[in-house]
């Protein structure tokens, strides 16, 4: 569906197709989402702290993140790269940016599709977590391997509850297909999956949380803690490398919001069962602004919303972490599966 | 919670030395932790980064100028670190102080212990990761300091008491000003409560962590709020009071488990006693002069004095041979003895407590190396 998108511009050949899709994805969404997110949660931080955050770059600091870029890109530490390092961030990457392709952005390019297709982000997630998360393991610093440590064991015990979440999911909406996704959440607010049962609605927050703790972000960025561990992963992360850090986790946490605005918030369909006119609007590039647009403000009234909640609250140990998803997260999923199951067959019934 | 037995994984020790400057540190000074994997299994402690030299440098200055030397012990709470050397020299000389002096050096002491509180607070949340509580803090910190200055002439080293009176007169519109902040500031410990106090992560995170019971305070020799949140009511402005505490009606506040929570409610409940008090003394300033006379000799002897600081009792030893300047001067401060205690509290508990442990005793290295 998506490369035949690009007939409209003239692009036949379906591999080009993929190919400038998947790069205009990277270079006029992720990056400046990236970006921006950044930007929003330095300035959130600033106001709910009674400070102005940045302010000098730029008409009300806005271009502060390219002076950052500009900053940092001219740093470059005295160490080399190490070649667990080297190999490790090279799977990261290769790991996320394979997700590029699998999650779609637009109702016109939606490049790969499946009955399993909503488990796949989830997999080259966990790869990618434990991929950077070892980066630190591989660092001959205590920091950093107590980090990696930390953000190993986060890692394996997010899985579960993310994946009964997308299990609870695949009951409503059939199987794990795009297809069945979109469809199931194209008839107004209440046939979004967070609220046509509220059992899913549980669901969303689980798989939240579960990601957070999976990818090791905030709140539950433990494996990166300033205080105790001089940064732990990030403890010898600096100049250039710096920069492609925080845009691997900065691009992690964005598609995460994206996967749960996608599974569970109706992704880019309106509320108010406006979908056909847009379906309708004769343009597919207007459509597909219209899509990424509601998108993006979805995404970031969610990650507003998870920056708010890390700001304004301390932050847990890691041991607190674990114990509170193993225990609380993991059973409180499974016993939702059921719930959904028990709740699916009562309003049929 | 301290870890029990079936927590410890029982593998080779790793030595793992932090400082003299790290982000879970109060202040510069040098740890050698042993870990069993996360959970500390031995502290060491090397002090002396922050040695100033202070009493040896007080030997060779004039007794005016050593006030300005006595303020830099701690410089967060330096009007008790002054007022003790002031103090010990004024029973030296037998100097006596007006009323007016009197209660303007309570009031004094009063509002320096609710800044180091509140200083106290924003490490507390820093060492936690609540980075907004820290800040909220940090702007009402502010204005206090703002009324130091004008009520001083600076925000930290205030070098403001003198032998026999006050560097300067403090008028009634900058009283009425210490009232209003006053006022306010009881409101934002409703806030703080609501916030921070209570939240449930902070609680996980401090109770029952760096746990230190009754007897083993007073083994150390642990004095103020450190001493009080175990169970030990010793306070100075009760048990011996000085200056116009015993017109104040005090009473000594105590929290009893002894944890990381203990020492933060203690000075939180400190810091509402001190406001109160405050009001009262502000109420009861009589008219009059705080003026004072230069001092160029002390009478040869010694003499100490005591003054319960906000870190715990700092104490002055005075030595006078007669002349221009002491022949010794020694203090003796609260957190001295609160770093003695660090290494027995931390083992058993983890890595990530460390910072929450040294936050909640307040450790001022500028006292404890001077």
């Amino acid at each position: 569906m998506g490369t035949a998108t690009l007939r409209v511009f003239g692009i036949e050949d379906p591999l080009v197709s993929f190919s400038l899709i998947v790069i205009g994805i990277l270079f006029f969404l992720i990056v400046p989402g990236t970006i921006a997110l950044g930007f929003l949660d330095r300035k959130l931080g600033a106001n709910l702290q009674a400070r102005i955050g940045p302010n000098r770059t730029g008409w009300r600091g806005i271009l502060q993140p390219f002076a950052d870029f500009l900053k940092l890109s001219q740093k470059n530490g005295s160490a080399s790269f190490g070649s667990g390092e080297l190999f490790w961030m090279g799977l990261a990457l290769f790991f996320l940016f394979s997700n590029i392709g699998v999650v779609p952005f637009s109702r016109h390019a939606v490049l790969f599709d499946s009955p399993l297709a909503l488990m796949l982000p989830l997999l080259l997630l966990l790869c990618f977590s434990f991929a950077t998360l070892l980066l630190g393991f591989g660092q001959a610093t205590v920091n950093g391997w107590f980090g990696g440590i930390r953000g190993i064991a986060q890692s394996v015990v997010g899985l579960l509850p993310a994946m009964t979440s997308l299990l609870a999911l695949s009951l409503q909406t059939g199987d794990l297909s795009w297809a069945n996704l979109i469809q199931t959440q194209s008839d107004g607010i209440f046939s979004w999956n967070a609220f046509s049962n509220p059992f899913l609605g549980l669901a969303s927050v689980i798989y939240l949380c579960a990601g957070l703790v999976m990818l090791g972000l905030k709140p539950f960025d433990v494996s990166a803690s300033r205080i105790d561990l001089h940064g732990g992963i990030l403890s010898q992360m600096y100049g250039r490398r710096l920069i492609l850090f925080r845009l691997l986790r900065g691009y992690g946490f964005l598609l995460w919001v994206v996967m749960t605005v996608h599974l569970f918030f109706g992704g880019w369909s309106l509320p108010f069962a406006l979908d056909g006119v847009v379906s309708d609007l004769g343009s597919i590039p207007l459509s597909m602004a219209v899509d990424i647009g509601v998108l993006g403000a979805k995404s970031a009234i969610l990650a507003l919303f998870v920056f708010w909640v890390a700001k304004v609250n301390p932050k847990p140990r890691a041991d607190q972490v674990t114990d509170f998803t193993w225990k609380y997260l993991a059973s409180l999923s499974i016993l939702n599966l059921l719930a959904v199951l028990l709740w699916k067959g009562f309003v049929h019934a | 919670m301290r870890a029990d037995s079936s927590e410890y994984l029982d593998t080779d020790l790793t030595e793992w030395e932090i400082g003299p400057f790290h982000g879970s540190l109060p202040a510069p000074m040098k740890l050698r932790l042993s870990l069993d994997g996360e959970l500390i299994v031995g502290c060491e402690i090397e002090r002396g980064y922050l040695h100033r030299e202070i009493e040896k440098t007080m030997e060779r200055l004039s007794w005016d100028a050593g006030i300005a030397m006595a303020d830099r012990v701690d410089p967060e709470s330096s009007a008790s670190s002054e007022l003790a050397f002031v103090a010990a020299v004024e029973g030296l000389a037998s100097l006596e102080i007006s009323d007016r002096t009197a209660w303007i050096r309570t009031l004094v002491l009063e509002m320096n212990r609710v800044s180091s509180h509140l200083g106290f607070f924003s490490r507390m949340a820093r060492s936690a990761g609540a980075e907004t509580m820290s800040q909220y803090v940090l702007r009402d910190r502010e204005r206090l300091l703002d009324l130091f200055e004008l009520m001083t002439g600076s925000r930290y080293l205030y070098r403001f008491f003198r032998f026999g009176g006050l560097n300067s007169e403090v008028s009634d519109g900058v009283l009425e000003r210490v009232l209003t902040f006053c006022r306010e500031l009881k409101l934002r410990i409703k806030e703080y409560n609501d916030l921070f106090s209570y939240n449930r992560i902070f609680l996980k995170r401090t109770q029952g962590v760096g746990l230190l019971d009754r007897r083993e305070a007073m083994n150390f020799g642990l004095t103020g709020p450190n001493l009080r949140s175990t169970g030990a009511g010793f306070d100075l402005r009760v048990d011996q009071p000085y200056l116009k505490y015993q017109n104040l009606d005090l009473e000594s506040i105590v929290q009893v488990s002894g944890d990381c929570h203990a020492r933060y409610l203690q000075r939180l409940y400190e810091v509402d006693q001190s406001l109160n008090m405050i009001r009262l003394i502000v109420d009861q300033v009589p008219l009059g002069g705080a003026s004072f006379e230069p001092l160029a000799k002390v009478p040869k002897g010694e003499n100490y004095a005591m003054i319960e600081s906000p870190r715990g009792l700092v104490g002055c030893h005075v030595v006078s041979s007669g002349g221009a300047e002491p022949v010794r001067v020694a203090f003796r401060t609260g957190s001295t003895a609160a770093l003695s205690a660090i290494p027995g509290v931390l083992v058993g508990y983890r890595i990530e407590d460390l910072s929450v442990i040294l936050a909640s005793f307040d450790i001022s290295m500028a006292e404890v190396d001077r």
